[in-house]
């Protein structure tokens, strides 16, 4: 099974981001009879007015090993545009069979309350009502989602889509901004796959310049009641704080003391 | 000067609480010149289906003396009725000049960003683009306010208004708030207007049914927010930053 492991560079433009990735992961890995599809912003290319220590961090997180130099953007975005929502392949694999498997990231938040409801079962969370669960999702500043999208070979647009995580944020749009409810399939665990999902809803974030990003982290690990926001990570065989995992992706805890309070908490 | 503090029942239809407040502070204090005038829900009485733990916290919240019996709502919200925007007088004083201030709170989130800017400079904090100020409180889920309305004598409908705090929280309208930028005038400061101020911005969340209430607190205000009923880190979870500036 050939694999192609790209993950979109936020200092670039989405084109160039992954025509670059493309081909130095020829230079790396064995030619590849699929190519990459990428799905860009549907009208303008995106750019991302970001600050250094965010490319580290990016860098960092996307580059596992030492593919490409970061290029910085040419231009920013101006005060009245607002970046358009914007699909990224994350990873391809071809099957030996020809099948095409796609994870594909999306900042669109067109997310069947159904289908969410579905993956909040998988990872065990306990139900909520759905017209809840769909209020929040509309009233949500963003929604983003990982969809596995299967191509068949010889089934020329039938596409197998699946919705295989969540990351969704609460913000004034202006100053502040929260991030709730992530979560990932748990058959599609430890390939950071969760990873990827909250450093592009971050940049996404960043990218309409919400510059405080903030979330509630659960320190005891995958245990999920209906009011907390969690990142459930897999027990085999990567198992890791919840709290780590997000301090990996730049978060901080109590920076300068400050508290996370919830008002009453329901255990 | 005499002073009627009337902080506003949760557990009572506005237009009860304070007729009934009114009548036991009668018994308790001075007769008073003045009246309490209560602003109260624009059309339709509000009316609060609140769990009992919370008429708990309100009473010690608010009754900072035994003064009555919490009485609970005879009837809940619908579930397509959204509550009204409530403004409620929290206090009432009449100066020896026959000047009456009164302080008033309300829900309703009008908020003039130049005088929210003077505010935000009174009580130390560094200025903020006020395009991005009213953004902010457009895309907030609620903006509370504290007023204070001085109505000299003499002066029909001439009333001085001045906004002397605020606080505001975003929510997703179903499941978590996150309560932001609380401040209170520092010349009204430490007559338990902020405390105020919180509780009935939490009662007005809670009426929405929204049961995650959070937020961020300072060091130094930790404890301001623990007497309100909140916990910090509960079971472990922790509020986390991304790269914050400090």
């Amino acid at each position: 099974m050939l694999t192609k492991t790209v993950f979109a560079r936020s200092s670039l433009c989405p084109g160039q981001s992954l025509a670059c990735s493309f081909q130095i992961c020829n230079q790396l890995l064995f030619p590849c009879s699929s190519k990459i599809r990428f799905i860009g912003a549907r009208e303008k290319p995106m750019v991302c007015p970001l600050k250094a220590s965010f490319w580290d961090s990016i860098r960092s997180g996307f580059l596992k090993s030492n593919m490409t130099q970061v290029v910085e953007p040419p231009s920013t975005l101006s005060e009245e545009e607002e970046p358009l929502p914007q699909e990224i392949v994350l990873v391809e694999k071809t099957q030996p069979d020809g099948t095409i498997e796609q994870i594909l990231f999306s900042s669109g938040g067109d997310v069947d309350v159904y289908e969410l409801q579905a993956l909040c079962d998988k990872v065990g969370w306990p139900r909520r009502p759905l017209s809840k669960v769909a209020a929040a999702l509309k009233n949500s500043y963003m929604v983003a989602t990982l969809h596995s999208i299967r191509k068949l070979p010889g089934t020329e647009g039938n596409d197998q889509k699946e919705l295989i995580g969540m990351a969704r944020a609460t913000s004034d749009h202006a100053f502040n901004a929260t991030i709730w409810d992530v979560l990932v399939d748990p058959c599609y665990q430890g390939q950071g796959l969760g990873r990827a999902l909250v450093e592009q809803l971050i940049r996404a974030l960043l990218q309409r310049d919400i510059g405080n990003i903030t979330l509630f982290a659960d320190s005891q690990g995958p245990i999920s009641l209906e009011w907390k926001s969690l990142s459930l990570i897999t027990s085999w065989p990567f198992s890791i704080a919840v709290v780590d995992f997000y301090r990996n992706l730049g978060f901080e805890p109590d920076p300068e003391g400050i508290k996370g309070m919830f008002w009453y908490p329901r255990y």
